[in-house]
């Protein structure tokens, strides 16, 4: 009984360790929930640029701030209007001023045609980045006047560069 | 006299460097470029874009990830893709630029994102690895493509 009993225990001690282990590693490889952001759902921007388009994300910096990867990708672009085309979507870095860190055109498209579109910006330590969190704040609006964009999913993530 | 003859040199040195350095709207961080001038290119593919960005392979070389996002106007059907180290201009992956607009940096862009994925036998060797856009027109060249504000990065797959 009691070498029974010791060798399920001894079992059960290597069973916990093993399960310690994977649960680390699964929460080592998992992305902070922060960096990233994803919406789905028909969503409407209508504004005229620049403001603040309400979609926030951080990344933690370290001592020696590095450059940050932002993607943004607007999935199934279903309708852009206005008397004016063409929408610009920009970042603001820590509530500064929009700016645009790379390409920022969500073309205008015909009523009837769905597409994506992704963009890769890149936000450098000169542009106010700071050791600790750092919040990136989708803003943009109409090129040209007050314009209203409506997509299907949108999506944001932060990487700090290697 | 001979004094006169070392500022003049320091003059030229610095003169010559900020002709070869990109244009002050251009920032780099070796593996990162970020550009917020507009380019025009014309002529036939393929034809050097300028742009480049470069990354240290380790002695095991590993693929790399190349991503670059733009801002453009064109006037006809264009292709882009990458020369490797100074190679040839090679398509790695999703190449094509539909028209749109007429090039001439008036009203609205159109933008394009492309992750084209590089392999060891491609040409990457031990050490620096450069790369560097490249394209042009498919059907005319006469065709112009403008490049608006845009993004090209590199990084290794771990």
């Amino acid at each position: 009984m009691s070498r029974i009993s010791q060798f399920v225990r001894s079992q059960s001690i290597c069973l916990a360790i093993v399960c310690l282990v994977i649960g680390c590693a699964a929460s080592a490889f998992a992305v902070p929930p922060e960096e990233t952001l994803h919406v789905s759902g028909q969503i409407t921007f209508n504004a005229q640029c620049c403001v603040s388009l309400d979609r926030t994300i951080a990344a933690t910096e370290p001592e020696k701030p590095v450059p940050v990867v932002v993607t943004f990708e607007v999935g199934r672009i279903i309708s852009e209007g206005g008397v004016h085309r063409g929408f610009l979507s920009g970042l603001m870095v820590n509530g500064g001023p929009c700016t645009f860190y790379g390409p920022a055109y969500v073309p205008t498209i015909l009523e009837t045609v769905v597409d994506n579109r992704t963009f890769q910006w890149v936000v450098l330590p000169s542009d106010g980045l700071r050791p600790g969190t750092n919040t990136f704040t989708l803003c943009g609006g109409g090129a040209f006047g007050s314009t209203s964009l409506t997509v299907a999913s949108i999506t944001m993530s932060a990487r700090l560069s290697n | 006299m001979s004094r006169v003859k070392v500022y003049l040199t320091s003059l030229s040195v610095v003169c010559l460097a900020m002709l070869l350095t990109p244009s002050a709207s251009a920032v780099a961080n070796k593996q990162l470029l970020r550009v917020t001038q507009n380019q025009p290119f014309q002529g036939f593919f393929p034809r050097t874009w300028l742009e480049s960005v470069k990354v240290t392979e380790p002695s095991a070389v590993v693929p790399v990830i190349v991503t670059w996002s733009t801002d453009y106007q064109a006037t006809d059907t264009f292709l882009v893709g990458l020369s490797v180290n100074g190679g040839t201009c090679t398509l790695y992956g999703p190449a094509w630029f539909q028209p749109f607009r007429q090039a001439d940096g008036s009203g609205d862009f159109d933008s394009r994102y492309f992750q084209w994925v590089i392999f060891p036998s491609d040409g990457l060797i031990k050490g620096n690895n450069t790369f560097t856009l490249c394209g042009g027109a498919v059907f005319s060249p006469s065709a112009i493509i403008l490049l608006g504000t845009n993004t090209l990065s590199v990084r290794t797959m771990k």
